[in-house]
């Protein structure tokens, strides 16, 4: 046993003592958790005896488990102060470094990730220091990586170059040079899971150069840029292109314009579709970027072409970007004597969305209707939003309930740009439609916009519709428990919105209707529900005329006990809505039945007993 | 175990956390409490929803609940097959043995064959338990409380509900009644043929090919409802496409609930509902949609030291 123990403290003593053991154990859960708890190791050890002993002793032993490999890598990211702060971090660097070059992935990262945390680690305590022992460790143990055999070692070193060049000195050209020139090995590696690492850094080396030297990025790593834009490899170029925004952004406009666009171009030509997806997924990121002209003249009618493109997932992709898009080219600058961004909008893109709404993709149909009602505020030309409304109406029919339930959910979007006179003649009729849909989730998405349409059309236009008015009391016995709950609530934003006596008029003769005629109790009990919500919003007096005879002379007396104790929970909802006489005279002497030996159903016991303790509490 | 507590547990296994080993311990112990004086076959009243499997699909379990209303206003029978196949078996086992130790009255859950010890080390629970807890404990105890699951229920007298079907060792329902059940699950007889048994257009009785249990065909049916003054037998069991399958002049009826079983079979779910005159409903529903589910709560393996 390499350790020697101070007596000092028993119990602590043994439990280390324990913990050791468990890291030595023939099982890989006790070796784990003892790995999970280096850090009461090391602090029983102190920073010391942790440098010179555990941490040797840990990479002498390195386990051939890589579940336990990846806990100590994720252990000693966070062991600087373990070893006695960033002056003595050089000595993590060992087992770091031998982590990085294993065969799992995932532990490889955890380490290099790690490594780069002490890198902060050092960094934030002492900035200078710490260019010192970058120099002096950090740089050589990358070089090392990048010099490996294996290609694992060579992925690792890919992770480290930007996070090591920008903590280099600012004078030592030397090495910062060097740290490029490894960069631009690495990208001209053999494997292409090296050169896959390389290009998912580009982004992070160009920034790293760009603090210092913008030039740099141009010399540098433009070429790089452009060497693996050819790769043959596809997964290569996609990588590139989730790092084109952040190159581009490191370079002049004209570098931009004559190195870089032309390889976005080719990109979003490129014969892999998944290429073209990226191109599609971050084509608003890229206008960011090139800016105003490159939008208008190079990167939409890349768009454009996307949105046409042969593949599905690339049509899907660029749809969910169309609202994105639009309202980026709509803001570009508008050069003399050329068409607005709208204008163009409408004689480039228009056209494509007509057929996008009849797409062969459900995907893409579903992705359209996302994201349709994002253009008439980009539009802003009644004419045009009068054809996109044409389009919405063919979405709201589409066979897929994606795409209408994705519209619908746009609904009040719809509604407020059509004009009440359009959407009781055209949306209404759709809506109701939608209303009977088989699938109860779109059934449920148009019951919740009720209200809000109902605002929308006025109180007139709304009892007009008869067949509105019918499916909101029809909703109440739905076969789907969350379409009658959802029904409840829409009858009672209702009432709010066409206040009190409109309530009594039209829903309170229904709820009462409902729970008297109904065979089945789950019916009744939704009649129970509803007179528990309306009770809020109806007043007293309808709830003490309608619903109290209702709940204490019929509900309570039902044959099912889950109505009998519903009518419990109802009445505990309706108390603070009547008079005290009311209370005394109704609504104890039923509970206290219901809650009598008499009453043989338990769960009718309990909840009769519940509402009468909030009686008491209530008086 | 306080109501409060079991309504708080009920919550939290709701959004799919899943509860401590002491917690399972507590439940586990009060649901053999709860079981242990139901009959082998649980009598319950109508009206009531009745389920079949649900095989660990617990986001499609939410759904079911969502369809048919929760307990306590609505009144369940799930007629076994919780476990196993599904990624959530701990949370589903858990989440109906939760609502029924809450309202023993208004749940009822029945044996299937995947409630287990065998079945369930090769379906997938048990190895769920270990992932999740990190000991067998939790496998332990639930399946203690498997044992105590009743062989079927009888809604009014009339409708027979079990896992499986018949079995040729079982003339009347009293002969179910004087099973001795609280055991695993045998590999034949009389109880290992209530929860593996199909119907199956056969005469009389036929080899199963499942290698338990029997096929029985409708002159089977129509004598043992005669014999019990039966109406309908319903099951579980066997995947249908549709959710429900009528059989036998519908004289038996296959419940199905677990939506895209396995999430790749592309079939509907469906519940029944049976009103006070036992008329039947069918309710069908598909899964639950991709986006609703949240990745399992991680907890690690519980602390070896400390």
């Amino acid at each position: 046993m390499p350790f020697v123990m101070d007596d000092s403290d028993e119990a602590n003593l043994q439990r280390i003592a324990l913990l050791l053991d468990e890291l030595k154990s023939e099982n890989v859960q006790f070796r784990k958790n003892a790995t999970k708890k280096l850090k009461i190791i090391s602090s029983a050890l102190g920073p010391e005896r942790t440098r010179c002993e555990l941490i040797p002793f840990l990479t002498d032993t390195i386990d051939d488990e890589d579940e336990i490999l990846l806990v100590l890598a994720e252990e000693l990211g966070d062991f600087v102060q373990q070893v006695g702060g960033p002056e003595y971090a050089e000595s993590l660097l060992v087992p770091l470094e031998s982590l990085s070059t294993v065969e799992e992935t995932v532990v490889r990262d955890r380490a290099t990730r790690s490594l780069r945390e002490v890198s902060d680690a050092v960094f934030r305590h002492d900035a200078e220091k710490s260019r010192t022992i970058h120099v002096k460790h950090f740089f050589p143990l990358t070089q090392r990586l990048a010099r490996g055999d294996w290609f694992t070692s060579r992925i690792s070193a890919c992770s480290l170059l930007a996070c090591v060049y920008g903590r280099l000195p600012v004078d030592r050209t030397d090495i910062r040079k060097e740290c490029i020139s490894i960069f631009s090995q690495l990208v001209r590696d053999d494997k292409p899971m090296v050169r896959r690492a390389a290009a998912s850094y580009l982004g992070d080396m160009s920034r790293a150069l760009a603090e210092t030297d913008k030039s740099l990025v141009e010399t540098e790593i433009v070429a790089d840029f452009k060497m693996l834009s050819e790769d043959e490899q596809e997964s290569v170029r996609l990588l590139l292109v989730e790092n084109a925004s952040t190159v581009a952004s490191c370079l002049s406009e004209s570098v931009q314009v004559e190195v870089m666009m032309p390889i976005i171009r080719a990109f979003s030509k490129d014969k892999s579709w998944r290429v073209r997806y990226i191109v599609a997924d971050k084509s608003c990121d890229l206008c960011d970027v090139f800016g105003s002209n490159a939008t208008r003249e190079e990167l939409l009618p890349a768009f454009t072409r996307l949105l046409k493109d042969g593949e599905a997932e690339v049509r899907t992709a660029a749809t969910f970007k169309l609202t994105d898009f639009m309202h980026r080219l709509v803001a570009t600058e508008q050069p003399h004597g050329e068409p607005s961004g709208a204008e163009i909008m409408v004689r480039d893109v228009l056209p494509i969305v007509h057929e996008l709404v009849s797409d062969p993709s459900q995907h893409v149909r579903a992705a359209l209707s996302a994201n349709i009602m994002g253009l008439p505020s980009a539009l802003g030309d009644d004419e045009a939003v009068k054809d996109l409304l044409d389009l919405v109406m063919i979405l709201l029919k589409d066979e897929f309930p994606d795409v209408r339930l994705n519209l619908i959910a746009k609904l009040a979007d719809v509604s407020s740009v059509m004009g009440v006179k359009r959407l009781s003649d055209e949306l209404m009729p759709t809506i109701v439609h939608l209303a009977e849909d088989k699938n109860w989730r779109v059934r449920l998405a148009i019951i919740q916009h009720i209200p809000l349409l109902a605002k929308q059309l006025g109180r007139e236009i709304f009892e007009e519709d008869l067949k509105l008015s019918t499916l909101c009391i029809k909703w109440l016995i739905d076969n789907v428990w969350s379409i009658r709950e959802a029904a409840i609530m829409n009858l009672k934003s209702l009432a709010e919105v066409f206040g009190t006596d409109w309530a009594k008029q039209n829903i309170v003769p229904q709820i009462v209707h409902l729970f008297d005629f109904s065979s089945k109790y789950l019916h009744r009990i939704t009649a129970l529900n509803a007179v528990a919500v309306l009770s809020e919003v109806v007043g007293a007096e309808v709830v003490e005329e309608s619903f109290i005879s209702l709940l204490t002379e019929r509900a309570s007396k039902d044959p099912v006990p889950n109505v009998r104790f519903g009518t419990a929970k109802t009445l505990s909802h309706v108390m603070p809505f009547v008079t005290p006489e009311m209370k005394e005279s109704k609504i104890r002497p039923c509970l206290s039945s219901l809650a009598a030996e008499s009453e043989t159903d338990t769960d009718v016991n309990y909840f009769a007993k519940q509402a009468l303790e909030k009686l008491v509490a209530n008086s | 175990m306080s109501i409060e507590e079991l309504d708080k547990w009920i919550e939290q296994l709701k959004r799919c956390e899943y509860l401590t080993e002491a917690e399972v311990k507590v439940l586990c112990n009060r649901a053999r409490e709860i079981l242990v004086e139901e009959s082998n076959i649980q009598k319950i009243e109508a009206p009531v929803t009745i389920a079949g499997d649900i095989h660990g699909q617990f986001y499609d379990l939410l759904e079911l609940l969502k369809v048919g209303g929760p307990p306590p206003e609505t009144r369940y029978l799930f007629m076994g097959d919780f476990v196993d196949r599904g990624f959530y078996s701990v949370e589903t086992f858990l989440l109906l043995l939760a609502m029924k130790v809450r309202w023993p009255d208004q749940v009822t859950l029945i044996r299937g064959n995947h409630e287990s010890r065998q079945i369930t080390q090769v379906y997938g629970f048990y190895d769920e338990c270990v992932r999740k807890y990190g000991t067998v404990n939790v496998w332990r105890y639930c399946t203690e409380v498997f044992d105590y699951l009743s062989l079927g229920a009888l809604i009014n007298g009339k409708v027979f509900c079990v896992h499986g079907g018949l079995s040729p060792s079982i003339n009347t329902l009293d002969e179910i009644r004087a099973i001795d059940r609280k055991q695993e699950v045998p590999h034949d007889g009389a109880m290992c043929d209530l929860m593996w048994s199909d119907p199956e257009e056969v005469d009389g009785w036929a080899w199963s090919p499942r290698g338990a249990g029997y096929l029985f065909g409708e002159e089977i049916v129509k004598r043992f409802n005669h014999a019990n003054g039966l109406e309908l037998i319903a099951r579980a069991h066997q995947l249908v496409m549709e959710g429900y399958k009528l059989m036998f002049h519908d004289s038996l009826v296959t419940v199905w609930s677990a939506p895209n079983y396995c999430y790749r079979c592309g079939n509907v779910a469906a519940v029944l509902g049976l009103d006070a005159n036992l008329q039947k409903k069918f309710t069908v529903f598909n899964a639950a949609p991709q986006d609703g589910r949240n990745v399992p709560s991680k907890r690690l393996a519980p602390e070896y030291f400390l």
